[in-house]
């Protein structure tokens, strides 16, 4: 028996949608450019092109971080931590019956909490991309489904349904 | 496997804690709000240097002959004194009160590149203080009119390419401003809040930023060879060197025309935004509302020709403009409509919000009416380079854009400090504004019509009058945003508290009012659902 948990930012914009939006908008402006620069005024052109490059980087980084996600696999022994990001994945696997999760409140007022999973004197941050509220609740979760340090629950399906 | 998917709906929010203290607060802001508060606080202190400006030169007006300045800085008032309320005062003032709302009404925790945002707000004081500190440069300021014409404009002084620079400045602080709303908009509306149940405040900016990138890289181009023309010997509009200064007028007003609605389309959605609260029913025709903001919008782009009427064009190009031009006023119309519609039978109250609307739906009307008597292009021949354009213009911008800031300053104020302002300062503030706006620009169609041209520092004789009623309109005027500046202080010091709907017996529409007020530092800690 298993327990996934994906963890995603939110993104209104689908990649193609994205693509879409930019290709139209490029378009769309350098209609207008063009109609000056055919009268011989050339220089819009290179401030056309610089805007775009803008537009495009910022969209780029828009949702670059919604490619920041990851996955929880808890199995009865194990459990695995993947993180994927723009420069790759990277894979955490420790022994569950070490590993204890650990909310940390925010050091400050207005800051924001850390969730760690830590085994052996190691911490791997979890969902540190979450609202405030989604942290705590998947704090609940996993230390309902990892337990403490030293103890093992049964891995049940929550029957009351599997979003946290 | 139980496969559980947890927070699909959340933002990354670690990137900003919280306040910083002092300093260090507003130099490295990234939140939202606080940038929302350093473009209003900016906009407004440069709608007073712009508005000190306009004092000289009503004063300088308040009787015929030279008073008080010589006609070469009376130029370099008039000129500046529109750069710095266009650039300095208006758009700043709508792209906090943007970086404020957007978020908040479409359910983000902040604006999508906020660094970027940092830096779009910190190159503006930077651009204004290389601006104004041309005035203490040998030749002083730029003379030759906010157009930049040349080739008067190429005359400037040594103040020219400080001036070119500035502006580039403006250009990129405004260009970023559009590409953050812009990526917020599409990237990081709540679940469920697809593009039609934006709010029309949002719809507007989302087609505001969508005119700004389209017109800046123009703007951009035009003064950069005004700059190679004045120092690179080139000849873009250099007619001795087979240029063409017509083309320059051509290329500014493709940019200068959009920039017209850049400054009132977000007013629209502001408006949009209170009549139905105050009317206590929803917005009539909120769909024509997002189809009459876009027309208005594509329109905006062939319309720059009637700017230029007694240049001399084909007689073809005239009447397409003219057309074109005149087309406007339908879907301004649906909007006018549909905002008298939103009010009919509504159970109306009156707050600085409502008074500043209703204000802003009669007095932007007669700039419109105005607008659509300068678009006839044998009327056109007569009122060009008259007052009467300087009426229009201001009727537009004044009781249109900065009435509709007003008015939403005055409707998201309680939101943002937590406190109710006092309604009595602020009707009082309204009440003078309303007024003394009239008696300063009303006239100015009595003057233009009568011939009086824009742009002298002196005038004959028969013009005194209501040259007089103008200038005690326009110190009126401006001595009574002193008021708005103590509303707002007063406000942000503290009063009574304000709710989360803020509007006791309205039923506003809208996320920003699910929000404690003041609304927290993050905004939305969880991700809204939009049913």
């Amino acid at each position: 028996m298993e327990q996934r948990i994906e963890l995603a930012p939110n993104c209104s914009l689908k990649p193609v949608g994205a693509l879409l939006f930019f290709g139209s908008t490029c378009l769309f402006s350098l209609g207008f450019a063009l109609v000056f620069v055919f009268q011989g005024l050339w220089p819009v052109l290179p401030f056309w092109a610089l805007e775009m490059l803008a537009l495009g980087l910022a969209l780029r980084a828009s949702m670059q971080r919604g490619k920041y996600t990851q996955t929880v696999l808890i199995t009865d022994s194990q459990i695995s931590l993947v993180t994927r990001s723009r420069r790759g994945a990277q894979k955490q696997e420790f022994a569950r019956h070490w590993a204890k999760v650990r909310l940390r409140s925010p050091p400050r007022r207005n800051g924001s909490s850390r969730l760690t999973i830590e085994t052996c004197g190691v911490a791997y941050e979890v969902g540190s991309f979450l609202t405030e509220e989604d942290r705590c609740r998947l704090a609940e979760r996993l230390r309902y489904l990892v337990g403490g340090m030293n103890e093992s629950p049964p891995l049940e399906i929550d029957r009351k349904g599997d979003r946290i | 496997m139980a496969n559980a998917h947890s927070s699909d709906t959340a933002h990354h929010d670690d990137h900003h804690d919280e306040p910083a203290k002092g300093i260090k607060r507003w130099l490295f802001a990234t939140n939202h709000k606080d940038i929302g508060t350093m473009y209003l606080v900016f906009s407004l202190i440069m709608f007073f240097i712009g508005g000190a400006m306009a004092m000289v030169i009503r004063a300088e007006l308040f009787q015929p002959g030279l008073q008080l300045v010589d006609p070469v800085f009376f130029n370099q008032m008039t000129t500046n004194h529109a750069l710095i309320m266009i650039f300095g005062a208006v758009m700043p003032a709508f792209v906090g009160l943007a970086n404020w709302m957007i978020p908040l009404q479409i359910g983000a925790p902040d604006m999508a590149l906020p660094r970027m945002n940092n830096f779009s707000f910190w190159i503006l004081p930077f651009a204004f203080t290389l601006l104004l500190s041309t005035l203490f440069v040998p030749g002083g300021m730029a003379a030759g009119g906010w157009t930049l014409y040349p080739p008067l404009s190429l005359q400037t002084g040594d103040s020219f390419p400080m001036l070119i620079f500035a502006i580039h400045m403006m250009g990129i602080s405004s260009i970023m401003g559009a590409i953050n709303v812009i990526v917020t908009i599409m990237n990081m509306r709540a679940p469920g809040m697809n593009l039609l149940k934006m709010p029309l405040f949002t719809w507007s900016w989302l087609i505001t930023a969508y005119l700004l990138i389209a017109v800046m890289p123009v703007l951009a181009g035009a003064v950069t060879m005004l700059l190679t023309d004045h120092f690179f010997k080139t000849s873009f509009f250099n007619a001795a060197g087979g240029g063409d200064p017509v083309m320059f007028e051509h290329i500014f007003w493709f940019f200068g025309h959009p920039e017209v609605y850049i400054m009132i389309l977000p007013a629209f959605g502001i408006i949009s935004e209170i009549l139905p609260t105050f009317s206590r029913k929803p917005l009539f025709g909120a769909t024509s509302m997002i189809y009459a903001i876009a027309s208005i919008a594509f329109l905006s782009f062939i319309v720059w020709g009637h700017h230029m009427f007694a240049d001399g064009m084909p007689v073809a190009a005239q009447l397409f403009y003219m057309m074109s031009t005149m087309l406007i006023a339908v879907p301004t119309g649906v909007k006018v409509f549909n905002w008298t519609a939103t009010m009919w039978r509504g159970s109306l109250s009156f707050e600085p919000p409502m008074l500043f609307a209703i204000a802003f739906l009669f007095l932007f009307s007669i700039g419109g009416f105005s607008g659509l008597m300068l678009a006839i292009v044998p009327a056109d021949f007569q009122y060009n380079q008259t007052y009467f354009v300087v009426a229009h213009f201001h009727y537009v911008l004044v009781p249109g854009a900065i009435f509709g800031i007003m008015a939403g300053v005055y409707y998201w104020l309680p939101k943002w400090t937590g406190h109710m302002y006092s309604m009595g300062l602020a009707k009082t503030h309204f009440w003078l504004s309303a007024i003394f706006v009239n008696v300063l620009f009303f006239p100015q169609h009595f003057l233009g019509l009568a011939g009086m041209p824009r742009r002298i520092p002196d005038y004959a004789v028969q013009f005194t009058d209501w040259n007089m009623v103008s200038s005690i309109g326009g110190f009126a005027f401006g001595l009574s945003q002193i008021l708005f500046a103590v509303v707002i202080i007063q406000c942000a010091r503290g009063g009574k508290k304000a709710t989360a709907v803020v509007w006791e017996g309205t039923h506003p529409t809208g996320l920003e009012w699910t929000l404690p007020s003041p609304a927290p530092y993050h905004s939305f800690t969880t991700a809204p659902e939009v049913r």
